[in-house]
């Protein structure tokens, strides 16, 4: 713990007391007398005000102005104004020491020209400085007393942006350089699989393994158990002994006790009615190897089998009565968890080759949300690790050596080897990659046919971490949280002026009401259709999967695809017995409910059902619960929704086979029109996902900056540094559109926003999406107007400014711009390694880039993880 | 002198057998901080006569019911050259109305600012700290953690707290149950603070709750003892793995050191009434008083003497729904609601009325923050100090402040605090509201937020803290609020 323990002498503050009149030509200063003290530039002794002055103007610049994306080192901002880099600062031009009113950096501190303020904030009261006095004064004086550097241990230099990186170094190997030793962190789910839990249960999730540092999941790796953590972490694995893991595959002693046969390994141990003095100790030592093999999935160490076999005796010899033997088995199963061979998976620990068993739980992790222990006899493995059988037998074999290990990653990767992705048959199972937790659906029809929105998923999937990946990296699994109001506005399906019919309409209420989709809340619900996020989930698997077999390039297929998973429509008489036909229009005008336009049961409102061939909305009854949240996942689209699925039995086994026989299974599959849709980026789920609260709202900013970070790898000033007021100004009854030019444009007040570092980065990218709304819905009209998707954006990497007509063509462009697909490709690095690229990076990152010429993601996966630098690890 | 002197069922036996040890010892000061996320309006904290004050110090124009503090001058509370303070009834302020008898145990402090946390969303560790995060690294060690590590709070010997503090919050958006984004040991060393209910009651009240629970302490000696022993014995091939490894075995010794003292904590609670586990999945207030209830157990029966809580801290408050309780609000996010809070130029008609409506379902919410935290303050008015005739509320200072200043995207100008309790440690309440020059017109009589830390972490617990924070030159004055504190 450290304080600030530095005397401030009490300070004489002059006010600014006027503005400054400001030179007719602000450029660098070149020349002019130098106060005395600051003749040799700063190599003198310094005075103790010097030094101060020195640690507090460094402290504000750094805070205020080194910031990712604005003045950072190697920034694209200049100057660099990093508290450590003043020296560079104070000879850079923008300073003169000594003379402070000549100085452009306090001229652009005190402007009132709002072009040119510095630091961007918020317009002032009429007469009032942008900046804040002080934080002038402060600048001013560390100036005028010569601009002194080298008085004080300059403080450690902020993190480096990622992004201010050269993405051409990024990509040009000079040197190779192997990946470091490491210990890779087990993360949540993964944790939790091997403990032998489930994911959906609340205290198995409440383990500290997915808080991560970084913008991926994956960068928790390189983190570590504190003090709070490890306390969490302890009281997870105590609480975790009175949950019930749903079925029985999942409870712990699973590893040991074959639920489906009963039969239960090492009895010498495992049997309450051996006394503890009649276990011998070739069985203690068998039963530790084995525990230990399926919780490390490697060979224990003899450090490890040590240190639990002592573990065991000791809670054996405590061990109160034969009654107690399952509890003491528990608490030797828990304690493993501590080892820190089973916290942390090991990369090159040894130094030098990464070993067999490694390389084993590399892979594991590239594909799975499980360890590469997730076996349980006789049980088949998960199929994204059925690898892992020819894996151990080499391994047995003795033939993974380094060019054995990549031909290993070889196979893996192989889209026609059924590991990373492919297309399920039409007979179940289905979606068996889906299934949460151990074993084979065949085994276990019990816990599939619960679960029969499954068999209404795609039959296309990708290996969950690479699944993962895509829904990370597009940042969509949120959509189901965010409120919409009246997710229809501006669409087709915006059938009610709010002004006409009153302030709320039910449509809108159902809307908005339906836009929530809270899994557990009803069961029911999540049931019968998978959500925008599921469905866009499948969406990409289908467009990976058939470009890697067809040999088309993925990523253009990522920004160009129209065949979207889509949701069936709610059918009026979905369960028997309910009332259809009613009269959306009227029924939302009539008070009383009349029978023939509305819906006889009060309980039941009139929703939109489906679009007829004449354009009109058929209505039908139902009760504004989960029918309206169904209802919301199939709208978005323009064109008609598609077919019902109607079972009126949605419980037992039947219905699944009723589902995957079901034609209307494959009519889920929509090929929307290519004037309404191309790729990812055009899918309800990302736009709403990245959308605002309102319909008007500032959808594109929202979506701009995505595509900044995302897509061009530069990074915009976080808005945790900005003091602003960020509000979208203008007629908050006018398109969002117009209210962005009225807050940004050239004749705005706020026109700080705009200057480069913010909002000039964002808002062009974010316009052509205008043609949809806040929820995804292709926009009917705009606030009278046509739809306008035109933008130029005029900072596009590589080409300057790019004119185009809406987000279908932006989408085409991204698909074919090669800055974007370096920066996809960086963005998988970051993922699947769990961390930052850096230049010492760059030959695996080019092979990755020659990997992918092509188009194949599994490729450039392939090239990551077979790498020389993947295999041999040295301290960098 | 206390009022009222319900005590918890075996309660004060628990708490006099973990104490008595330390009766005549220096009696324990506790601190308990909670953040509001994104900022509360401070015009819940304003008494009548503080309105009174402020409208006449604006030459008669009142302080308007919208608007904001600082860099655009909206709101101020006029010219002022000393802090003013006022002695009105506490309980005319929207969000004190409940406040009943311990309004005079209370006191309200306004006009602080504290600039150099940047304001917009959130000041994630800067409130706490009087520093700037900078993506998402602490500037400094909060003084939640400065306070722990003193021995006159923390305790030694039998009175040590087995935890140092107990930190919760609340975040409906986190995939995780744990959160770095409030409290911090030092410059780029954040602290964990717990975001899940029952993870918090799991860790401060569980091992105290049951037999289970205190059995569970017994069995986690040997679980520590032998990860200890693989953490001592293991080589990290690199300078990274190795500082895992360090982290790790770090945090186990500190676990362990503690744990007999955990032992002796719970044991000593046998018996008492104490909070039942909360349930998950609870709307964000009644989720903040499940964390009240388990901090005031945490306090009263000595698991630790420093508490942090906050709901929607760190920029952890825009997914938040508040739920039916708060009318308008249900079914909103809070984030796009914040963002409607305050009118714009051209409102009229049904808009101004949204926002009125949208206007008074925040102070509900805000008022509700505040009754969570006097929740704590009741439970211990009503609990005696072992070896003192003041009640334990006499012995803890309560705080409740914004994490972001005067709401969303604020500059950082206003950090409305309400403080309770302290009287034995030298903080002066008596239902005052102290309203210093701010910012906008206070020039050298200005203060900052970390002037009141500095009071806190200074001479209320007899320590000499000359400076707190890294304002460096932005500090208007040096020292503590000298209004606030009783010097003897």
């Amino acid at each position: 713990m450290t304080l600030l323990v530095a005397y401030v002498r009490k300070m004489n503050r002059v006010l600014l007391v006027s503005l400054l009149v400001l030179s007719g030509c602000e450029g660098l200063v070149t020349t002019g007398p130098v106060p005395p003290g600051a003749e040799d530039g700063g190599t003198s002794a310094c005075t103790p005000e010097q030094a101060d002055l020195e640690r507090q103007a460094g402290t504000y610049l750094q805070a205020t102005c080194a910031h990712a994306g604005c003045h950072f080192p190697a920034g694209p901002r200049s100057p660099n104004l990093a508290a450590a880099n003043l020296n560079a600062l104070s000879t850079s031009g923008h300073v003169a020491p000594g003379h402070a009113d000549r100085s452009p950096l306090i001229l652009r501190m005190t402007t009132s020209d709002p072009l040119r303020a510095m630091p961007p904030t918020q317009a002032p009261a009429a007469g009032q400085p942008y900046v804040n006095a002080d934080q002038v004064e402060l600048v001013r004086r560390w100036i005028d007393q010569g601009a002194k550097t080298g008085c004080i241990e300059a403080p450690p230099p902020p993190p480096t942006d990622v992004n201010a990186i050269a993405q051409n170094t990024l990509f040009t190997c000079t040197q190779p350089v192997n990946l470091e030793p490491r210990y890779r962190r087990l993360g949540s789910p993964e944790w939790i699989h091997v403990f032998g839990g489930a994911q959906l249960d609340p205290a198995m999730a409440a383990n500290p393994l997915s808080d991560s540092r970084g913008p991926y999941t994956t960068f928790s790796r390189d983190q570590s158990l504190d003090v709070t953590s490890l306390q969490l972490y302890l009281d997870v694995l105590a609480n975790s002994r009175n949950f019930s893991a749903g079925p029985l595959i999942n409870d712990w002693s699973a590893w040991y006790r074959d639920q489906r046969t009963g039969m239960v390994s090492y009895p010498c141990i495992t049997d309450p009615q051996v006394a503890v003095t009649g276990i011998g100790q070739a069985c203690r030592d068998q039963f530790i190897d084995a525990l230990l093999a399926r919780v490390l999935s490697r060979t224990p160490t003899p450090d490890e089998q040590t240190a639990m076999r002592g573990f065991l005796d000791q809670k054996l010899t405590a061990e109160g009565s034969p009654g107690d033997r399952q509890k003491t088995l528990r608490l030797v199963y828990e304690a493993t968890f501590v080892l820190p061979g089973v916290l942390f998976q090991f990369e090159g620990a040894t130094g030098g080759a990464v070993t067999a068993d490694e390389y084993a739980q590399l892979l594991a992790s590239a594909l799975s949300t499980h360890t590469a222990s997730n076996f349980i006899t006789g049980y088949a493995p998960r199929p994204e690790l059925a690898w892992l059988v020819g894996f151990r037998a080499a391994q047995d074999a003795g033939t993974l050596d380094t060019s054995g290990l990549r031909a290993q990653a070889a196979r893996v990767f192989a889209l026609e080897n059924g590991f990373i992705g492919g297309e399920w048959p039409v007979t179940p199972p289905a979606r068996p990659d889906l299934q949460s937790d151990w074993g084979n659906t065949e085994f276990l029809p019990s816990f599939f046919e619960h679960d029969p929105l499954r068999a209404r998923r795609g039959r296309y999937w990708l290996a969950p971490r690479i699944a993962a990946f895509f829904r990370e990296y597009f940042d969509y699994a949120k959509v189901g949280s965010i409120a919409k109001d009246v997710p229809a506005a501006t669409s087709a399906f915006d059938l009610h002026d709010p002004t006409l019919h009153g302030p709320r309409n039910n449509i809108a209420t159902w809307a908005s009401a339906s836009w929530r989709v809270f899994a557990g809340d009803d069961p029911t619900i999540t049931q019968y259709e998978p959500y925008y996020d599921a469905q866009l989930d499948d969406t990409i698997a289908r467009m990976v999967v058939t470009a890697e077999r067809d040999n088309r390039d993925v990523f253009r297929a990522l920004f160009t695809g129209t065949t979207f998973r889509t949701a069936a429509s709610v059918g009026g008489d979905f369960i028997a017995g309910r009332p259809t036909g009613c009269d959306v229009d009227l029924c939302a005008r009539s008070v009383v409910p009349n029978g023939a336009n509305c819906c006889v049961d009060q309980q039941q409102q009139c929703v939109p059902h489906s679009i007829a061939a004449d354009g009109g909305v058929v209505g039908m009854c139902a009760t504004p619960t989960w029918e309206a949240l169904w209802l919301g996942a199939s709208f978005p689209y323009a064109g008609t929704a598609p077919m019902t699925d109607l079972h009126t039995a949605p419980v037992g086994a039947d219905v699944v086979r009723d589902i995957l026989s079901d034609p209307l299974h494959e009519q889920r599959w929509m090929t929307l029109p290519a004037t309404e849709r191309s790729g990812v980026l055009t899918h309800p789920a990302w736009l709403a996902a990245h959308g605002a609260n309102a319909e008007n709202g500032p959808s594109a900013v929202v979506r701009g900056y995505w595509i900044r970070e995302h897509l061009f790898c530069e990074s915009v000033a976080g808005l945790d540094l900005v003091q602003l007021r960020a509000q979208l100004g203008g007629d908050p009854t006018t398109s969002a559109r117009s209210r962005l030019d009225a807050t940004f444009g050239p004749a705005a007040a706020e026109l700080r926003c705009s200057n480069g570092a913010c909002h000039a980065l964002m808002n062009p990218l974010g316009m052509p999406f205008e043609i949809y709304n806040h929820a995804g819905f292709v926009r009917a009209i705009d606030h009278g107007a046509p739809p306008n998707g035109t933008s130029t954006i005029p900072n596009w990497p590589g080409r300057g400014e790019v004119v185009v007509n809406d987000a279908l063509e932006l989408s085409r462009a991204i698909g074919d711009d090669p800055h974007a697909r370096r920066c996809f490709l960086r963005h998988v690095f970051r993922y699947f390694v769990g961390r930052h690229e850096t230049a010492a990076d760059a030959c695996v990152l080019a092979d990755m880039e020659t990997a992918f010429a092509g188009g194949s993601l599994s490729a450039a996966l392939e090239a990551l993880y077979a790498h020389d630098a993947m295999l041999m690890r040295a301290e960098r | 002198m206390m009022n009222r002197r319900h005590f918890l069922m075996g309660a004060s036996v628990g708490i006099l057998a973990a104490r008595s040890a330390s009766a005549a010892a220096t009696p324990p000061r506790r601190f308990v901080f909670m953040l509001s996320g994104n900022g509360f309006d401070g015009r819940v904290l304003m008494s009548q006569q503080m309105l009174q004050f402020a409208q006449a110090n604006r030459g008669g124009v009142p302080i308007s019911d919208l608007g904001r503090w600082g860099e655009d001058g909206a709101v101020s509370y006029g010219p002022m050259t000393a802090p003013q303070i006022l002695s009105g009834d506490l309980t005319t302020a929207p969000a004190l109305v409940n406040l009943g008898n311990l309004s005079s145990k209370s006191c309200v402090v306004l006009g602080l600012s504290s600039r150099i946390t940047g304001g917009s969303h959130a000041a994630s560790h800067g409130v706490l700290s009087s520093t700037r995060t900078i993506a998402g690294s602490p500037g400094g060690p909060t003084l939640d953690a400065v306070l722990a590590a003193l021995p006159l709070v923390r305790g030694t010997g039998d009175a040590r707290t087995p935890l140092a503090a107990m930190r919760v919050g609340y975040d409906p958006d986190a995939a995780t149950t744990i959160a770095y984004t409030t409290c911090a040991a030092g410059a780029g060393r954040p602290l964990a603070t717990l975001n899940s209910t029952l993870a918090a009651w799991t860790a401060f009240v569980g091992p105290l709750a049951s037999s289970d629970g205190l059995a569970q302490l017994a069995d986690r000696a040997d679980v520590l003892a032998l990860a200890r022993s693989q953490l001592v014995s293991h080589v990290a091939p690199s300078r990274k793995t190795g500082a895992q490894i360090l982290q790790y075995r770090t945090a186990v010794e500190d676990m362990t050191q503690d744990l007999e003292r955990f032992r002796a904590v719970a044991a000593a609670a046998r018996g008492a009434t104490l909070p039942a586990k909360p349930l998950a999945g609870r709307p964000p207030l009644d989720a903040l008083r499940d964390h009240c209830k388990t901090v005031s157990a945490g306090l009263r029966f000595g698991v630790s003497n420093v508490a942090v809580i906050g709901v929607g801290v760190g920029g952890a408050f825009h997914g938040i729904d508040y739920g039916a309780e708060f009318g308008v609000l249900a079914g909103k996010q809070n984030h796009d609601e914040r963002h409607n809070y305050n009118s714009q130029g051209n409102d009229a008609g049904s808009v101004i009325v949204q926002r009125q409506q949208r206007r008074a379902a925040f102070f509900e919410v805000w008022r509700a923050e505040v009754e969570a935290l006097v929740s704590i303050a009741r439970d211990l008015e009503a609990t005696p100090e072992p070896g003192t005739s003041d009640s334990m509320l006499d012995h803890t200072v309560l705080v409740y402040t914004s994490d972001n200043g005067d709401g969303h995207h604020s500059g950082a100008s206003e950090f409305p605090v309400f403080m309770m309790g302290g009287g034995a440690l030298g903080l002066r309440t008596g239902g005052r509201t102290l309203v210093y020059p701010d910012l906008m017109n206070g020039g050298t009589n200005h203060r900052q937020l970390s002037n009141l830390w500095q009071t806190l972490g200074g001479p209320l617990v007899s320590q000499k803290l000359d400076l707190f924070g890294a304002e460096g030159g932005t500090r208007v004055a040096a020292g503590p609020l000298a209004d606030l504190y009783d010097p003897s």
